[in-house]
């Protein structure tokens, strides 16, 4: 009972180092629960990292260093400026919102119930990185992981020095507790969407677009199996609002939120680099020029998490990647056919797939002349590489371990692809409403 | 065909309208798979039978001494509970075993060689449960 409160005390004080932060990064004022779920996101990156600074200066990374680090935090990020009001767009409430907001609410609950009642966790790849490197950190104090082997040392820490940060709390292992921290992803991730999704939607779709991230079973396992692709998920799908809001905005205001996210999704996993690096091309792309307003702020939390872990593995000689992206498997209707056939199985996502992508396709003639298309560019860049990234693994006929964890490979552009697909059909909505007078009234119609 | 069926502006309307009702329809089943998934996960009862065997495992290995695990897909179970004590690959003939300089030898269900069998002169069992046993060289 004592190590689930000091798991919550240690998720409490992540969120309270975050809160100043949340308040820098955001861009207009997030409402509560946005900054809520935001601190959250903000903190566990900022901690995670300022970790990684007390074992560059050679301190040990101890329950007392990591108060320290908590206390940085939270003083680095004080005095945050005074942010902007951004009015949500205006909607009813109603059955419409409630619905889908009750469904969330359940499915979240669920997943918190399995937080509390699963136990420890043993999915493989909590045992040989994510978690195991949180008891190293226990266990040795330092991050330069010199007792440990395999190919899994260059993995980005936001996860494992969380990990590392509550069981140093705690005092000993117990990787029961380690369910909590992650589930609060997805709640923060819940709360995060819909202040972002409100500046753009009205209430009923924004409620739809989360329901619809959330409602499926690969959400709610990964919200407690300890591994990181959900906490993956919420920095990529903030990155990517982000830089929505930062296109539709046309200045700097909210090129910090997407480039802090940008910059915790590649502090998270390796595939955040290359889907967040994916989404700032299509901003410059987009806005046709390199030097455009808010670029640099961008870059600059980018390389805030990126460059000083790139840093100390050399200094530590910490293995580079030898056995990830080493060779290409060029077998296009072999993998086309693999990924199709992934895509369509229900066990770990339900329909998910076929509605989201065949929102997107009928919609596409709907949006294509509208600033949804500014989201379309942010999203779906990122669905074409991340299927194609299984080029780097894939071999036809022998899909080895990705046969396993595909699944779980395509939950980080999931949440985003639903908001595009509930953006869609938004669109499509407002055609209904606004349509034209019919040239060719049918003549029932004319009586 | 009535005059004006494949204007763009019906087009739109079927367009819009099928996009929405497949949104409606898509939220519905996608709750359904959900009220499944938390019927299957609750009535599943939770046992962890490989990690309570390597957590007893972890009581009885002193600090420091080195193990051997028998199965490949296991040994990542066991570094992750044993850590920080040091795991070894060897062979598993007692020759082998013997010269790899570690103490422990962890067999586990899915992976259980011949020369590991039953008992023998050269070992002492320590812990045996369905998931796996525990043995101690002697030699």
């Amino acid at each position: 009972m004592s190590d689930w409160l000091l798991a919550i005390a240690t998720c409490l004080l992540l969120a309270w180092a975050g809160r100043p932060w949340a308040r820098r990064v955001a861009g207009s004022a997030p409402g509560r629960w946005g900054l809520h779920g935001l601190s959250y996101l903000c903190g566990t990156a900022m901690v995670s990292l300022a970790m990684l600074g007390v074992a560059f200066v050679g301190l040990p990374v101890s329950r007392w260093t990591l108060a320290v680090a908590f206390l940085i935090v939270r003083a680095t990020g004080s005095r945050p400026p005074a942010l902007p009001e951004r009015r949500p767009l205006p909607g009813r409430g109603g059955p419409a919102v409630a619905l889908p907001m009750a469904a969330v609410v359940a499915t979240l609950g669920f997943g918190m119930l399995q937080a509390f009642r699963l136990g420890g966790i043993d999915s493989i790849d909590f045992l040989k990185a994510w978690g195991l490197k949180g008891v190293a950190v226990l266990d040795d104090h330092s991050l330069d992981f010199s007792r440990l082997s395999g190919p899994h040392l260059f993995y980005p820490l936001e996860v494992s020095n969380v990990n590392g940060a509550v069981l140093l709390v705690l005092g000993h292992v117990n990787d029961s507790v380690l369910r909590l921290p992650a589930a609060l992803f997805a709640v923060s991730l819940a709360a995060v969407m819909w202040w972002l999704l409100r500046l753009v939607m009205p209430p009923a779709p924004a409620a739809a677009a989360i329901a619809l991230a959330v409602m499926t079973p690969e959400f709610t396992t990964l919200m407690t199996n300890g591994l990181a692709d959900l906490v993956l998920a919420s920095y990529v799908t903030v990155c990517v609002l982000g830089a929505y809001l930062w296109l539709l905005d046309g200045g700097t205001r909210y090129a910090a939120l997407s480039g802090f996210a940008a910059g915790a999704a590649a502090w998270t996993k390796l595939e955040g680099t290359v889907a967040c690096a994916a989404v700032l091309v299509a901003v410059l792309l987009v806005r046709r020029a390199w030097r455009t307003p808010g670029a640099g702020i961008w870059i600059a939390w980018f390389a805030v998490f990126i460059v000083p872990w790139q840093v100390f593995q050399r200094v530590h000689d910490i293995p580079a990647n030898r056995s990830h992206f080493k060779t290409l498997y060029l077998h296009p209707l072999w993998i086309v056919d693999h990924v199709a056939r992934t895509l369509a199985e229900t066990a770990h996502w339900g329909l998910f797939w076929p509605i989201v992508l065949g929102l997107i396709a009928l919609t596409t003639p709907l949006w294509w002349n509208t600033p949804a298309r500014l989201l379309a560019a942010v999203t779906l860049p990122n669905l074409v590489l991340t299927l194609g990234a299984y080029v780097t693994h894939y071999r036809a006929g022998q899909a080895d371990s990705v046969e396993a964890t595909a699944h779980r490979l395509y939950m980080h552009i999931a949440p985003s692809l639903a908001v595009m697909a509930v953006m869609g059909a938004t669109v499509a909505l407002s055609a209904l409403r606004e349509r034209p007078p019919d040239p060719h009234p049918e003549p029932a119609r004319c009586r | 065909m009535a005059p004006g069926a494949g204007s763009p502006a019906r087009k739109v309307t079927l367009l819009a309208r099928l996009a929405v009702a497949l949104l409606i329809a898509g939220l519905a089943v996608q709750a359904g798979f959900m009220v499944r998934e938390v019927h299957d996960q609750l009535s599943t009862p939770v046992t962890h039978p490989l990690r309570d065997f390597l957590e007893r495992a972890d009581a009885l290995i002193p600090a420091g001494d080195e193990y051997v695990v028998t199965s490949p897909v296991r040994s990542d179970d066991a570094r992750y509970f044993l850590y920080p004590r040091r795991q070894v690959t060897s062979g598993f003939d007692r020759a082998s075993l013997e010269a790899s300089g570690a103490r422990w030898v962890i067999v586990t269900a899915d992976a259980r060689p011949a020369t590991l069998h039953g008992l023998q002169s050269w070992y002492r069992v320590r812990l045996s449960t369905p998931s796996g046993r525990l043995l101690e060289l002697t030699g």
